[in-house]
C-alpha cells in the first residue's frame, strides 16, 4: 500500500506536480537529515547537504523503478552524496589537546572517572562528546569515517552499509577496523595528554 | 591467557559488541598490561564519543520544503525525461551494432593493399572514374604549362623584334 502511494508521488512529480514532490521531501527529510548529521555537524552543512539530496533525487527520478522502499532509494542517494560533499572538502589538521576547549577537558576528565562497561552501554548524546569525536575523526579519510560512524556510532549492520554506499562487505570490515585503529590513537593521545596534566606537552612524552 | 594481548580484540569490532567473557579477559589483562589498557580505556572512549555523536541529530526546519523547491525553480531543473539505465536498457542494441559496423569499417580501411592483378587493372581502366581520372592527369597539365610558357615567349620576342624595327 506505501510502495503504491510512492510510486503514484513519483508519477505525480514526473508529469509535473510540485506538490507530489514537496509531500516527497515532508516524508523523507527527517530521514535524510539523519543522515548527513552523519557526516556533517554544522546546521547549514547539514541543511545544504540534505538540500543537494533532493535535487539530485528529483533529477534523477526516472531511475526509481519501484523495486525497493523509496526511502531506502533517497538513502542511498543521502548517503554517496553525502560521502561525495565530504570527499570535497579539506581534511582538517589533527587538533593538539592543547586546543581542547576547556568543557570538552572536563568531559574527558568525567569519562576517565568512571570507565565502566555498564556507563559505557547507556548511549551517551552530549554535545560535547560529539565534537570531541570529530576532532578524532577529522583526520580520517571520509570513506573510513562513514565507515566508522555507521558501524560503530550509530550501529549500523555492515550489511546495511554495504548496500547504502555499494561497498563489498569485506571493505566495510576492513575500513571499519582500520578507522577503528586511529581514531582510537587520537583519542590515546588526549588521554595520555589528560594523565599527564600538561597541556603543552600534548601527549608527547 | 591474561597475557595475550587485546588489541586485536578491539580492533575488529565496536567495543559494544564484545561479549562478557571477551570484557572479563580484556579487564584482566590490562591489570598487567599498560599499553593493552591505555588501548582499550581509549576504545571504550572512542565508542562513547561516536555514540554520543550519533544522538546528536539536527532535524529539518519547518521551512526545508520550501527551500528545495525554490532551489529546484531557481535551478531551473526537471526530472530527466529518461535516466542513463532507462536510455542504455533502450539503445544498447543499435548501439552494439553501429559500433560493430563501424569497427568492421575501420578494419576494412586499415587492412594493407594487396596487390593488384592485370585483372584488377583492366577492371579499373574500364570504369568511368578512373578515365576522367586520367584525363586530368598530371602530365596534360605539365603540357599546357609548357604551351602557354612557349607562347608567352614568342610573344615576347615577337614585341621585341618590332620594337627594333
Amino acid at each position: 500500500m506505501e510502495q503504491e502511494e510512492e510510486l503514484a508521488l513519483v508519477s505525480l512529480t514526473l508529469e509535473g506536480d510540485e506538490a507530489a514532490f514537496a509531500e516527497i521531501v515532508r516524508r523523507y527529510s527527517p530521514r535524510v537529515f539523519q543522515v548527513a548529521s552523519r557526516f556533517f555537524r554544522r546546521r547549514s552543512d547539514v541543511e545544504d547537504a540534505a538540500q543537494e539530496v533532493f535535487l539530485r533525487a528529483y533529477t534523477r527520478l526516472t531511475d526509481y523503478e519501484g523495486r525497493g522502499s523509496l526511502e531506502g532509494w533517497i538513502t542511498r542517494i543521502a548517503t554517496t552524496t553525502c560521502l561525495n560533499l565530504l570527499r570535497d572538502s579539506k581534511r582538517r589538521p589533527e587538533a593538539t589537546p592543547k586546543d581542547l576547549p576547556e568543557e570538552e577537558s572536563d568531559w574527558l576528565e568525567n569519562q576517565l572517572a568512571d570507565l565502566s562497561i555498564e556507563r559505557h552501554r547507556s548511549a551517551e548524546s552530549s554535545m560535547v562528546a560529539a565534537d570531541l569525536a570529530d576532532r578524532a575523526l577529522a583526520t580520517l579519510s571520509p570513506d573510513d569515517r562513514l565507515a566508522l560512524i555507521l558501524l560503530d556510532g550509530a550501529g549500523t549492520s555492515i550489511k546495511q552499509i554495504a548496500e547504502m554506499t555499494g561497498w563489498s562487505e569485506s571493505k566495510v570490515k576492513t575500513r571499519a577496523s582500520r578507522a577503528r585503529r586511529r581514531m582510537r590513537e587520537a583519542v590515546e593521545k588526549l588521554l595520555a595528554w589528560r594523565r599527564s596534566g600538561d597541556p603543552g606537552n600534548g601527549g608527547e612524552r | 591467557m591474561r597475557d595475550k594481548h587485546i588489541i586485536d580484540l578491539i580492533g575488529e569490532r565496536p567495543v559494544n559488541d564484545l561479549s562478557a567473557a571477551e570484557i572479563a579477559r580484556a579487564n584482566e589483562h590490562t591489570i598487567h598490561c599498560a599499553e593493552c589498557r591505555l588501548a582499550f580505556e581509549a576504545a571504550i572512549m572512542s565508542s562513547r564519543m561516536l555514540r554520543g555523536r550519533a544522538g546528536a541529530v539536527i532535524e529539518p526546519s519547518p521551512f526545508f520544503q520550501t527551500r528545495v523547491l525554490s532551489a529546484i525553480r531557481e535551478r531551473d531543473l526537471s526530472p530527466h525525461p529518461f535516466g542513463f539505465r532507462k536510455i542504455w536498457q533502450t539503445a544498447r542494441i543499435p548501439v552494439a551494432s553501429m559500433t560493430a559496423i563501424v569497427v568492421m569499417l575501420v578494419a576494412l580501411t586499415l587492412a594493407p593493399d594487396r596487390e593488384r592483378s592485370p585483372s584488377d587493372d583492366l577492371a579499373a581502366a574500364s570504369s568511368g572514374a578512373d578515365v576522367v581520372f586520367e584525363d586530368e592527369g598530371p602530365d596534360n597539365d605539365n603540357m599546357t604549362y609548357d604551351q602557354a610558357l612557349i607562347n608567352l615567349y614568342d610573344q615576347e620576342a615577337e614585341g621585341a623584334n618590332g620594337r627594333k624595327q
